[in-house]
């Protein structure tokens, strides 16, 4: 913006010496003192539509017409306040709605599973049912016993590797290494080969495979 | 503004090259340039201010001319203008160009 000051008074002094010499020219060629500065004037045009012209030649004209249209606008909608809430309050449930809806299809259709390859990874049943394989509520594949998975994850040919899950989550109360103090935190019966089905990792701890099984370790995950 | 009848206007574009080969002969300012222009012509063209200093600006953005503030010989401060390299060559393209055109409406106008 200072440069642009700067150029600005440049130009008025460029026109300025311009319509100068122009005066001496029309007082030599017998103007009167007086009317020179006129007849000069006449014979240069319109000082400000010439500046203006060559201001847009600087490049930097749209820059400045768009800083002209937004400070229009401010006033325009001051001049208004009541159209101005209601415009500024549709935008904003306009606005929330979507950023509402989006979240919700971002968490559910577009992010990924944080395990290692989630589009390879297949889930049996709906997933939401808790409880045990007598139960099932309606009588459908949903809930798969101990035996049932041990028998499919022995004899799997399909798949690169089968872990199961424990319907429910158990609610327990656990002391994390370093603090005296129990906090409650969630626990899952998983089947040994979770984790490297899953290709994931513990933040801390170490995590169990088939072979250590039989081996019980709590470990910290997420 | 008033313009006489004897006087032409000038074609678009040739403006350009008119001030470019004025400054071949050396550092110039707007007035001069105009003066240069009009006398050289015989009177015949007569430069727009309206046109003078945005082609000057925009020749400057170019490279083509490049401005300095000098004094003339009577001790005024103006803005002179003086041809670039690039601007030289700019010159002989533009003067090629409007031969092409010159002799292109020649055809037109006085066919062979």
């Amino acid at each position: 913006m200072w440069r642009r000051k700067r150029r600005n008074q440049d130009l008025e002094r460029e026109i300025r010496g311009h319509l100068e010499l122009e005066e001496e020219d029309q007082r030599n060629a017998g103007v009167t003192p007086d009317e020179a500065p006129y007849a000069a004037r006449r014979a240069f045009g319109n000082v400000n539509l010439i500046k203006e012209v060559t201001r847009e030649m600087w490049g930097w004209t749209s820059l400045e017409r768009l800083g002209q249209d937004l400070r229009y606008a401010v006033r325009m909608l001051r001049k208004s306040p009541v159209f101005t809430a209601v415009a500024v309050l549709s935008l904003a449930l306009g606005i929330g709605a979507n950023t509402a809806i989006f979240s919700l299809m971002n968490a559910v259709m577009l992010r990924s599973l944080p395990v290692q390859e989630p589009d390879r990874l297949v889930l049996f049943g709906a997933g939401k049912w808790g409880g045990i394989t007598d139960d099932l509520p309606n009588r459908s594949w949903q809930l798969f016993s101990y035996p049932f998975y041990r028998h499919v994850q022995q004899k799997n040919q399909v798949f690169s590797g089968v872990a199961a899950m424990e319907s429910m989550e158990n609610d327990v109360r656990a002391v994390v290494s370093g603090n005296n103090q129990s906090e409650p935190v969630s626990a899952r019966l998983v089947s040994g080969t979770y984790f490297s089905v899953l290709g994931v990792n513990a933040v801390t701890g170490r995590i169990f495979t088939m072979p250590k099984i039989r081996r019980p370790a709590a470990i910290r995950w997420r | 503004m008033a313009k006489e009848p004897n006087r032409v206007e000038l074609l678009q574009g040739t403006l350009d090259m008119l001030i470019l080969r004025t400054l071949l002969f050396g550092p110039m300012h707007g007035h001069g340039i105009t003066k240069h222009i009009q006398r050289t012509s015989d009177d015949m063209l007569r430069v727009d201010h309206g046109s003078l200093y945005p082609a000057l600006h925009r020749l400057e953005r170019q490279s083509w001319i490049a401005s300095k503030w000098q004094s003339t010989e009577r001790g005024r401060e103006m803005k002179f203008y003086r041809l670039t390299a690039a601007g030289r060559r700019q010159l002989l393209v533009e003067e090629s160009k409007w031969k092409q055109l010159a002799s292109a409406i020649a055809r037109v106008m006085r066919p062979a």
